[in-house]
């Protein structure tokens, strides 16, 4: 079990910072377009 | 929209043509309601996430459950675009259209467990809230000296309730409760989820306002912050890494394993994509405003919530005395008299009962809707759809699913953090599964969809789908976490997941064996026409038919009658099965082989046989539908029926049922025109409504009344002109123009009764009970029924 978590960890860490760092970009893109969408009238 | 040719040519003519709908009939809610439906299973965390994720990872938990809640911004997107989709999200649908029926059928395994999961922990939740509270009761009565001497003796002290075995008890009792509604077939209904929402959105409102009284008096005191050095995994927390080396020194990894603890947070989710099909028009501008509410009441109820009450509640009582029943610890915790907050307390355990036993009846329909859609996709053989013999409902299914539910409260003992650990592996894996999907979904179909996850860069004539691909990432870095620290739920899940796909692969054999053998007899005996909408040209009747309703095979007496009573010479009998769909089928266009199944062979088999013993033709219509008496009502207007015909339910009153088909005819759009209702018991007697608005029946004294005034009338020059109609009219118009002045007045006159009591106000009008309870005795021809209505009055 120690050898595979130690082999797998480190992929595992930069697949989930650098999907943080993405996620970001969507929660903040979709906000703004989400307060658009609230505002704007059927 | 046109309709698909026929399945067989037409010059086989000898065989029954059948009308299949395939889009489903709905009845569209508002986002607001859309968002409530959601928020009863996706708010019900809230008083379960931050206990377990602190238990796990320690006092810095709450910013894990709040960044959770963030991340769900994203998570919503991915769903936002599955559901702005040709395929309208469903995990089972997209992942199966993606990367086929194998991958299809694990995402569906891991949905499965995520939500027999959710009533269990639900249940034992909303039982230790109740069991806090009555031990909290205890405690205080005998502070006061309420207790009497003999029971503190008894007891040897204060008596206590044994919190997990009591919560594991109600769980158990309330499982059973809805498993029998669900045998019964309760409403699903969207009123019900809003005002247990409003009477939450109260309770959330006093908690954050309270809370922040308490704060400016004791000071605010933050949780440690989200960094390695502050986080204490319990032995459990590390699942299969616990005594590893790589265990002392996590670092970042930690980030990961405490994240994952937190992820239940954002269930429910899922119950997006479920409610998409029903909601009004604008569709993809009301799905984001539903998304919007959701994502920002859930962070800042169950974010907020877990964050304050490691602020407020000590920490030598928050964890030993409250993990299970966090809120309730809150309410316990603010500043004011113990009276008051002895009083808060109850309404938050109200709250949670309400919300929490919600969420255990939205578990049962939740799985019933996926395995019927699943089933009805071929996946699951048609045994489990068997409907029950009196209330029609898929009850082996329900049996199924509330067997799983009582089995998993009873192995866990009532140990809420168990069950949430185990419940947080079939959430993050059918997240997973669906994002994967989405994101090879952008390379398989290249189509427009109505939304996308951003950002997109577009190198060349290739879209990378940027942000889609960042939120795979960390679902699936979370949930391969997941797989090492949760040892339990790893077991349990993989275990489960094999069960159902061994289930699902070995039915899905079975059915398509079945199939070809039944598609066989279909082609032998019936032409089956697809259309996407039904029109009366398409089931070849003529205006005024009759639409006989038909759904258990077992009781087909009415279309006995109907058979009896018209003549078809000049009205045609349309026979109709509404093919009830829970929340889930609705999200997508179901196939020809998915809507008539060897069920509706057999019940048409057995219609066609009765019609022939008469020497009679009917056409024969299958509908899809979410409410049955709303399909009734727009297949009836859209067929141009001016008779409804349906047996009495083994549930309601012939007037019940004639009040729910008036409803959902006022809640059709117009244009509309009204029909006859007629319900024919088991002894053949029948009762006769008018739906839709109709002449109201006169009384002999008013219509004198009338005849007095316009004789008056008559006896003054210029009159000549002058008819009873306008007599009426003109007393209209001034009860309207009083009612418009003096509402009070108008309805207190009216209640009290012009000239006696007032009959109850209703949608329908009931027929005279000299028409409506006529026995048959003298053959069709003396029940002859009413006269067919053509059109609007």
């Amino acid at each position: 079990m120690d050898a595979i978590i130690r082999l797998i960890a480190p992929v595992l860490e930069w697949m989930f910072f650098i999907g943080m760092a993405g996620s970001l970009l969507v929660i903040v893109i979709s906000a703004v377009e989400d307060i658009f969408t609230i505002l704007e009238k059927d | 929209m046109g309709s698909s040719p026929p399945i067989l040519p037409s010059s086989q003519s000898d065989r029954v043509r059948i009308v299949v709908a395939t889009t489903v009939m709905l009845t569209f809610i508002s986002y607001w309601r859309a968002a409530a439906v959601v928020l009863n299973d996706l708010g019900s965390s809230a008083f379960y996430a931050g206990g377990i994720a602190e238990q796990a990872v320690g006092k810095a938990a709450p910013w894990f459950i709040l960044g959770v809640m963030l991340f769900s911004f994203a998570v919503r997107a991915v769903y936002v675009e599955s559901c702005s989709m040709f395929t309208r999200g469903g995990v089972y649908r997209v992942v199966k259209e993606a990367l086929g029926g194998t991958f299809a059928k694990l995402s569906v395994s891991a949905l499965m467990f995520d939500y027999i999961l959710t009533g269990p922990i639900s249940g034992v939740s909303a039982g230790q809230y109740i069991a806090g509270l009555i031990n909290e009761l205890f405690v205080a009565a005998d502070a006061h000296g309420w207790m009497p001497r003999a029971m503190h003796a008894a007891f040897h002290g204060v008596p206590q309730l044994n919190e997990n075995h009591a919560a594991a008890v109600f769980a158990i009792l309330v499982t059973l409760y809805y498993w029998w509604q669900n045998i019964m077939g309760i409403e699903e209904s969207s009123d019900k989820a809003l005002r247990v929402m409003q009477i939450t959105t109260v309770m959330v409102v006093i908690l954050l306002g309270w809370a922040a009284i308490t704060l400016t008096q004791v000071g605010v005191h933050l949780p440690p912050l989200p960094r390695p050095s502050n986080l204490h995994f319990s032995t459990e927390a590390l699942g299969f890494l616990k005594g590893t080396n790589f265990a002392r020194t996590l670092g970042f990894f930690g980030i990961i394993i405490a994240f994952g603890h937190s992820v239940l947070a954002m269930s429910g989710e899922e119950s997006l994509a479920q409610v998409n099909r029903e909601l009004a028009s604008p569709k993809l501008k009301n799905l984001k405003r539903a998304a919007v509410i959701i994502a920002i009441y859930s962070t800042v109820f169950t974010g907020l919530s877990s964050l304050l009450a490691v602020m407020l509640i000590p920490d030598s009582v928050r964890v030993p005395i409250y993990k299970d029943n966090l809120i309730s610890g809150l309410a316990m915790y603010m500043v004011g008299p113990l009276s008051l907050r002895l009083i808060f307390r109850v309404f938050v355990v109200v709250v949670g009962f309400l919300i929490l036993s919600g969420a255990i009846n939205t578990s049962i329909i939740g799985s019933n809707g996926v395995l019927n859609r699943v089933s009805e996709d071929g996946v699951l053989t048609d045994w489990f759809r068997r409907p029950h013999r009196k209330y029609g409902t898929s009850y082996r299914i329900v049996n199924l699913v509330a067997g799983l539910q009582l089995v998993t409260i009873i192995a866990s003992r009532g140990d809420v953090y168990a069950l949430g650990e185990a419940y947080a592996f079939g959430v993050i894996w059918s997240f997973t599964f669906n994002s994967i999907a989405m994101l090879v979904l952008r390379f398989k179909y290249r189509g427009e969809r109505g939304w996308k996850v951003p950002p997109n860069i577009r190198i060349g004539k290739m879209e990378l789908p940027l942000g889609l691909f960042c939120v795979f990432l960390v679902l699936a870095a979370t949930a391969v976490t997941n797989l090492f620290t949760k040892s339990v739920a790893t077991q349990a899940g993989i275990a489960f997941s094999i069960v159902f796909f061994a289930l699902f692969t070995v039915s899905e054999r079975v059915n398509k064996r079945k199939f070809a053998h039944a598609e066989a007899q279909m082609k032998e005996h019936f032409q089956l026409v697809q259309q996407e909408r039904i029109e009366r040209e398409a089931v070849q009747a003529r205006p005024g038919n009759v639409l006989v309703t038909v759904r258990d095979y077992n009781t087909l007496n009415h279309l006995n009658w109907a058979l009896e009573s018209y003549d078809t010479h000049d009205t045609d009998i349309v026979v109709m099965e509404a093919r009830l769909t829970g929340y889930g089928s609705a999200e997508y266009d179901l196939a020809m082989e998915q809507i008539f199944s060897d069920y509706e062979q057999t019940l048409f088999t057995k219609a066609v046989s009765i019609a022939e013993s008469y020497g009679k033709t009917i056409s024969l219509l299958v509908v899809p539908a979410r409410d049955v008496y709303s399909a009734i009502v727009q297949t009836a207007n859209s067929v141009e029926s001016s008779a409804v015909v349906s047996g009495l339910s083994s549930k309601m009153t012939g007037e019940e049922q004639a009040f729910r088909l008036g409803q959902a005819w006022e809640a059709m759009p117009e244009p509309k025109r009204q029909f006859v209702f007629q319900v024919v018991r088991p002894d053949n007697t029948v009762e006769t409504y008018r739906i839709g608005p109709h002449t109201p029946t006169m009384k002999t004294e008013d219509v004198h009344l009338v005849h007095k005034i316009w004789l008056d009338i008559k006896k003054f020059d210029g009159t000549e002109d002058i008819h009873h109609s306008d007599i009426v009219t003109l007393a209209l118009t001034r009860l309207a123009r009083d009612y418009n002045m003096n509402k009070d007045d108008v309805l207190k006159t009216l209640k009290k009764g012009v000239r006696g009591p007032m009959p109850k106000p209703s949608p329908f009008l009931r027929e005279p009970d000299t028409e409506e309870t006529q026995k048959r005795t003298e053959g069709p021809s003396r029940d002859q029924p009413m006269p067919p209505v053509t059109g609007p009055r």
